[in-house]
């Protein structure tokens, strides 16, 4: 498995990192290291198995319908970086 | 030129009517003051709170798929959406992406007599986001957003169709046996002016006959459904135009603007296509026993179909009766109601489709509302059935009862309603009418049998509608062959 260029690029957009080209060379290189230690699992035999997303829990629990307290509106907007009455504010949405 | 025809797929969300949200007890009460039900789970904020899945959630999901038709997952189980967006605090939606609640059901409906069925691709459940408020006229033209969380987190349902729809009215009759369906199950209210149903529309044009699909674009912001009509027809029309002068359909997310009738292109489908999809660590699988989907199953009650074939089959109503009245479950509890108090199906039926729907449509009211009750109702066809009122008279008694809610017999009594049955006072009636228009008398026994109609008429009139007329016409008729 390999990664390419264009796909460092798109994934440093989806999580809005800035990297300059050098950086991404060396990101490039940091992440073919990681597949090439991971590659020994293509021949692993998997094909009767179910993807195990949660190896070690097997149940999850659920909870009843019922209400519990919520935060008080000024600890929700005092961490909001910009309020606007009882609202939290954010920049203009479309492009 | 050639020919033709849309390909519509509708994604319709619903929020159910659960007391607390999907991951956290925070309030799902409409109308709460903003940004008062929330908490550091479905805001996102990190540390401490780990997601605990709300049962009941689950269980209305599970009601829906089943009633849809679909089958059911052995377990359930949720991954992450990624993406930015200022309403959603996490920067991940907590969806079903992999492994849905529901899949492969169907809908059925019908158009212009037909019955059309709709693949359902799948049911699942997931988080509402928060609201926006788009500062000055929408979102187009707005320099700030605001946000209110109380919304964020809250159960969603999403019930993706197959592209199988092919027009507007396809669409609209669609979007209205899926509510209708979602009702009976008392699951969500299915407000789209509320917003506790959304539908987003995707929509391509391909050659007739062609088995390949066009480029399509997701119609949004369709908040009723008479502008899902509008916009997919508005939709269609436009991507028509484009092909036909050559230009292309661009895969993008359009926006449709109800007051000016028309669809604008709002962002490009391609940047956001990647939402690297994968399973929330923090909520592990839950298996669903068998025993607990039947036992949700059991709790399904009589479906608007199901219902429809009773009407026809039972009661012999015709087809538009029956269709109007299995739509809405209260509206076919109500007919229900009646018919234990007044036997006659087609006498109700009619009643409540022409009078009740009548004078509730123009007041702006649904049945939850009626001020007349089933039981009130059923007695004042009783009372003219016996002959107690007439016809006319209890059109005027269901006015009073529809205004006040008061009982048919109370009014009867209080507005002197009583049909009067009394031959000594019909006697006394007619003898005066009969006085006053010799003419009559002249003309009805020269063959103009049209004069007998004009007298039953004189004597109603006397009587302000309440003689007998049935009575009145026997003894007429007596008092004429004497006359001649």
């Amino acid at each position: 498995m390999d990664i390419t260029r264009e796909e460092i690029i798109q994934a440093s957009w989806d999580v809005r990192l800035e990297l300059t080209p050098e950086e991404m060379e060396e990101l490039e290189k940091q992440v073919m290291n990681l597949f090439r230690q991971a590659d020994f699992l293509a021949d692993v035999a998997l094909d009767d198995l179910e993807p195990s997303s949660f190896p070690l829990v097997q149940e999850n629990a659920v909870r009843d319908d019922t209400p519990a307290p919520s935060l008080s509106r000024e600890t929700v907007l005092s961490n909001a970086p910009e309020v606007e009455s009882v609202y939290i504010q954010v920049p203009r949405i479309v492009e | 030129m050639s020919e033709f025809e849309t390909i519509i797929g509708l994604e319709v969300h619903v929020e159910l009517l659960t007391d607390t949200k999907l991951f956290c007890g925070c309030s799902t009460a409409f109308g709460a003051e903003p940004n008062t039900q929330v908490c550091p789970m479905c805001l996102g904020l990190p540390g401490g709170t780990q997601p605990l899945l709300n049962k009941k959630a689950v269980e209305f999901t599970i009601k829906a798929a089943q009633a849809l038709n679909c089958e059911i997952a052995p377990k359930v189980a949720f991954d992450r959406k990624n993406y930015f967006y200022a309403d959603l605090p996490q920067g991940f939606q907590i969806s079903q992406f992999f492994h849905p609640l529901g899949r492969n059901g169907y809908i059925e409906f019908r158009v212009d007599g037909k019955i059309k069925r709709v693949g359902i691709h799948q049911v699942h459940l997931e988080e509402d986001t928060g609201k926006l408020f788009h500062l000055g006229d929408d979102i187009m033209s707005s320099p700030f957003s605001q946000v209110d969380f109380n919304r964020a987190g809250v159960p969603l349902m999403e019930i993706v169709s197959e592209p199988d729809i092919r027009t507007a009215e396809e669409a609209r009759l669609y979007l209205q046996k899926l509510r209708s369906i979602i009702r009976y199950l008392d699951i969500s209210d299915c407000k789209m002016e509320e917003g506790s149903m959304r539908c987003d529309a995707n929509i391509s044009i391909r050659p007739k006959g062609s088995s390949q699909f066009g480029e399509k674009t997701e119609l949004k912001n369709m908040n009723s459904f008479r502008s899902v009509y509008r916009g997919i027809a508005y939709e269609e029309e436009r991507q028509r135009h484009a092909v036909l002068v050559g230009e292309s359909i661009l895969p993008e997310t359009r926006h449709w603007d109800e007051a000016g009738g028309v669809t604008h292109a709002m962002r490009s489908k391609h940047v956001s296509a990647g939402y690297r999809c994968f399973p929330d660590p923090n909520i592990p699988p839950y298996s669903l026993a068998r025993e607990w989907i039947l036992e949700i199953k059991s709790t399904i009650p009589e479906l608007p179909d199901a219902r429809y074939q009773r009407f026809i089959a039972e009661d012999d109503l015709a087809d538009s009766a029956a269709e109007i009245l299995s739509g809405s479950k209260e509206l076919a509890d109500f007919y229900d109601a009646v018919l234990a108090f007044h036997n006659d199906p087609k006498m109700v039926s009619n009643w409540i489709t022409s009078e009740l729907l009548g004078h509730l449509n123009a007041a702006g009211q649904d049945i939850t509302e009626s001020k007349i009750k089933p039981e009130a109702l059923g007695k004042l066809l009783q009372s003219m059935e016996k002959g107690e009122i007439s016809g006319k008279i209890g059109k005027a008694v269901f006015e009073e009862m529809f205004n006040t809610g008061k009982d048919p017999a109370t009014i009867i009594k209080e507005k002197g309603f009583t049909q009067i049955s009394d031959e000594d006072t019909l006697h006394e009636l007619i003898s005066s009418v009969l006085e006053a228009n010799p003419k009559s008398i002249e003309d009805y026994h020269s063959g103009k049998k049209r004069a007998m109609g004009f007298l039953v008429g004189q004597i109603m009139k006397e009587t302000k509608g309440q003689a007998n007329p049935q009575l009145v016409s026997e003894l007429l008729l007596e008092r004429l062959k004497e006359l001649k």
